[in-house]
């Protein structure tokens, strides 16, 4: 029989080749791999997200949280009135980690209170729809069953005491803890969350330039607010009313502490101006414009071209005349404002008119775009030219007005600081 | 907190942390294996022996590198232990991680960057 023969000579020859060839094979990939490890560095990092945060969507059930008023979409089985969808003795424990939660001075204290706050949550939502698994499995389950949760986050601050601006600051914490949790969240501060989508991530920030890490934040965030059903009325209302000015400072921060920061300085501000010079003395927010000089620094070239290619009204928000069109305007005013605001505070010295200019450019720059993404979004028509409402000399006055306030508001806050501000974001800018 | 090292010592340069677990067996694949190993496969190298009949490696090494963290804090009271991983595969790491993650751990990655490729992107 063929099975029974002994093994061939050239057939054990050939093994035994096979078996030098693996050696040589492992051996030639140690070595390489020495020489590979003595030229390469190791960089800690967080795991990554286990899945990818899909926005919540207004056709599946949603697990209310205390009150929704006016929340049109499907709710996930009868609600109580004050609790939602919860049982009332959950939402007593939530309501108590949220009032801790509202007491936190800073920003990490307060996701970790929040965090406890969303696992109530969970926990309920589980035991309601008879979920179980260990501990660690919960949020897979969740993700896996595709629970979904609604708030209202000025509600929510109402019923425990708090007021309008820390009801959104911790409503904002607390969205992004019940995703960590596995829920999808529909939130009623949805403006608030541009700010998140603004942040840069520490792998992409050597790679891409920080426009282009901008404008793909943008487009990003624009998706996000039509799926969430943002109208351009809704922006424009938002806009107008306040949160615009927030938003440019924390869009262009690309920090969402700075933009709670800001909300909260501009809850106790009349007007933009006056906001700007709370937040130029603001330690916090200091930190956060560290970011503008390099955007700005990169907008120098293209400000020396081109003369007349922006719009700028600065001048109309500090006159208040913006009447028709108020939405857009008011908007590009506002970001306008701050990008020169930014400016000015970022190149603090004699430089600071220079600053503003180049700081008030890149505002409108960046409020034309977000606009004329919406209208893209949207289907508006985007066709229409941007206008050009002021101009450009009025434009140097309005930026020198403001960087002469700033630069007041700066020495009389900062005072000696600016320079080893300088120095800091120059440091900064090297290690970039 | 208190970070453990668990990377793997032939592909990650050591981080010298205070903790140091460092060891191979944590990353080892098929291919890996001494010749003649029942489990010995070339062509196979992404699963660890022998659970990977039981549905893949990085659950199991998570398994294992979790025994050990709880044996670790057991034997000194630390606050809280943080496993870091890598072996300079990006997938499987972040695959390690999530088990981790699943049994309640906070893992971090160690990725490992060439210095070329650092001085590069400076500019």
């Amino acid at each position: 029989m063929a099975l029974e023969q002994p093994m061939d000579a050239s057939i054990l020859e050939e093994k035994r080749r096979a078996e030098q060839r693996d050696a040589d094979e492992r051996r030639a990939a140690e070595q390489e791999n020495r020489v590979k490890l003595r030229d390469s560095v190791v960089q800690l990092r967080e795991a990554g997200e286990p899945y990818a945060r899909a926005p919540a969507s207004p056709n599946s059930p949603s697990f209310k949280i205390g009150d929704t008023p006016g929340f049109p979409y499907v709710p996930d089985g009868p609600a109580t009135p004050g609790n939602g969808n919860m049982s009332p003795k959950a939402f007593e424990e939530f309501k108590q980690a949220l009032i801790e939660a509202g007491k936190r001075p800073d920003a990490a204290s307060r996701d970790v209170a929040t965090q406890k706050a969303a696992h109530i949550v969970a926990k309920d939502f589980a035991a309601k729809h008879h979920l179980s698994g260990p501990e660690g499995v919960k949020a897979e389950v969740l993700h896996a069953a595709r629970a979904q949760a609604a708030f209202a986050a000025r509600q929510l601050g109402k019923e425990v005491g708090m007021d309008p601006v820390s009801s959104s600051v911790v409503g904002y914490s607390l969205e992004r803890a019940l995703e960590k949790e596995g829920f999808r969240v529909m939130a009623n501060h949805a403006i608030d969350k541009v700010g998140n989508y603004m942040q840069s991530s520490s792998a992409t920030a050597g790679a891409t330039g920080i426009r282009a890490e901008m404008e793909g934040a943008l487009s990003k965030s624009m998706n996000w607010m039509a799926e969430h059903g943002v109208s351009r009325e809704a922006l424009k209302t938002a806009v107008t009313e306040h949160s615009g000015k927030l938003m440019a400072i924390a869009t262009l921060a690309q920090n969402p502490e700075t933009f709670h920061r800001v909300a909260q300085l501009a809850s106790k501000s009349e007007g933009a101006l006056d906001l700007l010079h709370k937040a130029v003395g603001d330690k916090e927010l200091r930190h956060a414009v560290g970011t503008l000089t390099l955007a700005a620094g990169e907008q120098i070239s293209l400000a020396s071209k081109g003369v007349g290619s922006v719009a700028i009204l600065a001048g109309s928000a500090m006159k208040g005349d913006s009447s028709s069109e108020i939405g857009r305007e008011a908007f590009r005013a506002a970001m306008s404002v701050a990008g020169g605001a930014a400016g000015a505070v970022a190149g603090a010295g004699f430089l600071s008119v220079a600053g503003g200019v180049v700081g008030a450019e890149l505002g409108s720059r960046l409020a034309d775009k977000i606009l004329d993404k919406y209208d893209q979004m949207t289907g508006h028509d985007a066709s229409q030219p941007t206008k050009s409402h002021v101009s450009h000399q009025e434009l140097a006055d309005s930026a020198k007005v403001i960087g002469d306030k700033v630069k007041s508001g700066a020495q009389h806050a900062v005072g000696d600081k600016v320079q080893s501000l300088e120095r800091e974001f120059s440091m900064g800018r090297q290690q970039g | 907190m208190q970070l453990v090292d668990y990377t793997h010592p032939g592909k990650v340069p050591a981080l010298r942390l205070p903790v140091d677990r460092r060891a191979a067996r944590y990353y080892l694949r098929l291919d890996e294996l001494p010749y003649g190993h029942p489990y010995y496969s070339r062509e196979w190298g992404l699963f660890r022996y022998p659970e990977w009949l039981e549905g893949g490696s990085a659950w199991f090494q998570a398994k294992e590198i979790a025994n050990d963290l709880s044996a670790l804090a057991e034997a000194g009271n630390m606050d809280e232990l943080r496993p870091v991983v890598g072996s300079a595969d990006p997938a499987f790491d972040e695959a390690l991680a999530q088990a981790l993650k699943l049994r309640g751990f906070r893992p971090m990655v160690a990725d490992v960057l060439p210095r070329e490729y650092l001085n590069r992107s400076k500019e």
